[in-house]
């Protein structure tokens, strides 16, 4: 057996011992992951490396700035009462398809600035789910909006961690720019979105008359002002993502922390500034795991490159057209969900990306990135459903949600699929 | 501009850091400044 099979056993073996010891518990991803990665070293014979192992997280730097940048903003319109508020307008819809519209964008806005789908969870799902519980919405459906809700958040543009895991693949020696990715993000998760919008307004949400009451900051009848930073910020990303030839406003993370600093002058409610600075650290350490776990699959990834794993790979499929070896990976990265949940399937979806090369088509890249979201959300343990059970209490079975989750993933996978095959031709949505 | 944002973010998260951290979330830390500090530090 070849030296880099053999290598690549031993990472492949941490994983899987890591994923079936621990549970596939979130909190111990990243030290499963760099596990890994040191284990793939030792087996090549090469001893810790270092370098190598503190190098792979630098690929991703840039782009985890704009998530820990969006979710500090999040947590501060959030705690200042602004989110509360436009919860309450959300809700507060009468006819069931405008109420499912409102409810799942507000599901699906924070995983959209930062790219995680525990960024919705943390921030809309408490809301979400006491309205859901309060009307009388069976525990499974709660759940089943709430992730699904959380999960297209994370694939709607402008942040999305699948896409930008997938975009640092297809560097081979640098790691590919996260730019180009709006309208092809978007384009990717649109129809699933509709998909799911249809059937929840039809079969989760209930009839306007069966809401129980209004929330706390409907009743204060608060100023609108303090939504005025998140509409500011969702405005200069958009424009800077749609015309990045002539708009520049200093990026994801300037645009995030202006924000942030816009909104803790313009709050809901006052609160003393002690409590400010807590929103500000509580907002940088909320997606703390997510962004680690991503840190250290770099670690594997430049891991397995050092030691000719991917030389091995590039070797491989030479004979092979490039869609095809995607489709085969992105065909894997499904079963690997649901065993490990993100490590495995992570690291399949660089690999996937590799053959198109580097400054690959944006429009394939996102494509490839539906099968990791995929894989993310069907996972039983480890997950976004996970999330939802310990982060909010929810009491809902995998089946359960599974039940209307199907259909946006199948939607989002069919475009995946199609993004792949005819990425060359949908060039037209990179700007 | 990113320097900064990066020593910023670096400073939100020792905050976090004298909290009591059970060990995973502390490599879980660890991991995240790491890379971080060293491109506030200018190093990468």
């Amino acid at each position: 057996m070849r030296e880099e099979i053999v290598i690549a056993l031993a990472m492949l073996a941490v994983l899987l011992a890591g994923g079936a010891i621990t549970k596939n518990q979130r909190r111990y991803t990243p030290l499963i992951l760099l596990l890994s990665a040191i284990a793939g070293s030792l087996a090549a014979g090469m001893g810790l490396r270092f370098r190598e192992i503190v190098e792979g997280p630098f690929g991703f730097l840039d782009a985890m700035l704009s998530v820990l940048c969006g979710m500090v903003f999040l947590r501060v319109l959030h705690d200042g009462g602004a989110l509360g508020v436009l919860f309450s307008r959300a809700a507060r819809r009468k006819s069931r398809g405008a109420r499912a519209l409102c409810l799942m964008l507000f599901m699906a806005l924070p995983g959209m600035l930062s790219g995680s789908a525990l960024a919705g969870i943390l921030i809309s799902g408490p809301l979400v789910r006491d309205e859901l519980r309060k009307a009388g919405v069976h525990e499974n459906k709660v759940g089943q909006f709430v992730v699904v809700g959380a999960f297209l958040g994370m694939m709607l543009p402008p942040a999305c961690i699948p896409a930008m895991v997938a975009a640092n693949g297809a560097g081979s020696v640098l790691p590919t720019p996260y730019t180009g990715f709006f309208l092809p993000l978007l384009a990717l998760t649109l129809p699933a979105f509709l998909a799911y919008w249809l059937l929840a307004a039809r079969r989760v949400m209930p009839p306007a008359q069966s809401r129980t009451g209004q929330t706390e900051e409907t009743r204060a009848g608060t100023s609108l002002l303090c939504l005025l930073p998140l509409l500011l910020v969702l405005a200069a990303v958009t424009l800077e993502n749609l015309f990045p030839a002539r708009v520049y406003l200093g990026g994801m993370p300037v645009i995030c922390l202006a924000g942030s600093l816009l909104s803790m002058l313009l709050p809901a409610k006052k609160r003393p500034l002690r409590d400010v600075l807590t929103s500000l650290s509580d907002g940088a350490a909320d997606l703390l795991l997510p962004v680690a776990s991503v840190f250290a699959l770099g670690a594997v990834i430049e891991v397995s490159s050092m030691t000719g794993l991917r030389g091995l790979f590039s070797a491989a499929i030479l004979p092979y057209a490039p869609a095809a070896v995607m489709l085969a990976l992105m065909g894997l990265m499904l079963p690997a969900g649901l065993a490990l949940a993100f490590p495995l399937a992570g690291w399949l979806a660089a690999y996937a990306v590799f053959p198109i090369g580097w400054m690959a088509n944006a429009v394939m890249v996102a494509g490839c990135s539906a099968a990791l979201g995929a894989a993310v959300l069907l996972a039983p343990r480890g997950g976004i459903l996970t999330d939802a059970r310990e982060r909010l209490g929810l009491n809902a079975s995998w089946r359960g949600v599974m039940a209307g989750a199907w259909l946006p993933l199948t939607v989002l996978l069919a475009c995946g699929v199609c993004f792949v095959l005819f990425g060359d031709a949908l060039r037209i949505l990179i700007v | 501009m990113y320097f900064i944002i990066a020593a910023l973010l670096v400073l939100l998260l020792l905050a976090r850091a004298g909290k009591k951290c059970p060990l995973p979330e502390l490599i879980a830390l660890f991991l995240v400044i790491a890379p971080l500090a060293l491109r506030a530090l200018g190093v990468k």
